[in-house]
């Protein structure tokens, strides 16, 4: 699951959901609160393939 | 931790959807981040959208410039307008090969940098690319580059033990880490 200890590595994380308005604030949401509660776990990171590219996924 | 909000918009986006987005996503993030032509297709030029949300809607934004798409010239109003129009950041990548036309190529993101600075563009901050999947020294060495901060791609959670250690170093070095975090929906994956 998406370590809270996280926040502590980064400035800031960039939440992209390009084709789904809905999930992106959704998305936004959790993060906001692993900033502020830092109590339960949202997102879980994976990196998937996409044609060339190897992208970091998070699944709410 | 700051939260950014990637936005892509393609035409057809007016300044009435641009504020209907802003309102959308300011209560969960503190700013926007704004690719600019992605995959090579065409999108409204990021600096251009880049002020209008940061002067109009007062919402910190992250502009990329594409420099498969600029010469020296093409680059330095771009440089120049981000300073000058308060935008704080401002992502420099080579990007994809464009869908319309031949890529120009003539700029390096370090060969950007180091023009910017020439032609006095000191406090504008600049960053570039960081790739999880090139081996800690090459990782350093980029660090060590004088950007003010890198966007991170395949951030995941097999290489956070990585992830630490590349964090730690660019802490040492002053230097800002902001990880792509791609959501995975039935939309989008």
């Amino acid at each position: 699951m998406f370590p809270t200890k996280i926040k502590y590595l980064v400035n800031g994380i960039i939440v992209s959901c390009p084709k789904d308005r809905r999930g992106l604030t959704k998305a936004l949401h959790a993060a906001k609160t692993i900033q502020v509660k830092e109590l339960k776990q949202y997102l879980l990171l994976l990196e998937v393939e996409v044609g060339s590219r190897a992208r970091s996924y998070a699944i709410l | 931790m700051k939260v950014y909000a990637e936005s892509v918009l393609g035409l057809g986006r007016d300044l009435k959807y641009i504020e209907r987005f802003v309102k959308t996503i300011k209560s969960c993030a503190n700013g926007v981040d704004i690719p600019e032509s992605s995959l090579g297709y065409p999108s409204i030029n990021s600096v251009v959208l880049a002020s209008i949300i940061v002067n109009v809607f007062n919402v910190d934004t992250i502009a990329h410039v594409r420099l498969a798409d600029v010469n020296h010239l093409g680059f330095l109003p771009l440089a120049y307008a981000a300073q000058s129009l308060s935008i704080g950041r401002l992502l420099v990548t080579v990007g994809d090969p464009p869908k319309v036309g031949k890529p120009v190529s003539y700029l390096a993101s370090e060969d950007s940098l180091k023009l910017a600075r020439v032609y006095g563009v000191r406090r504008l901050k600049i960053g570039a690319i960081l790739s999880l999947r090139f081996p800690l020294e090459k990782i350093y060495e980029r660090l060590r580059r004088d950007f003010n901060f890198y966007l991170v791609l395949r951030f995941s959670e097999k290489n956070l033990d990585k992830f630490a250690k590349v964090s730690e170093k660019a802490t040492g070095l002053g230097k800002e880490l902001y990880p792509y975090v791609i959501v995975a929906t039935e939309k989008e994956y």
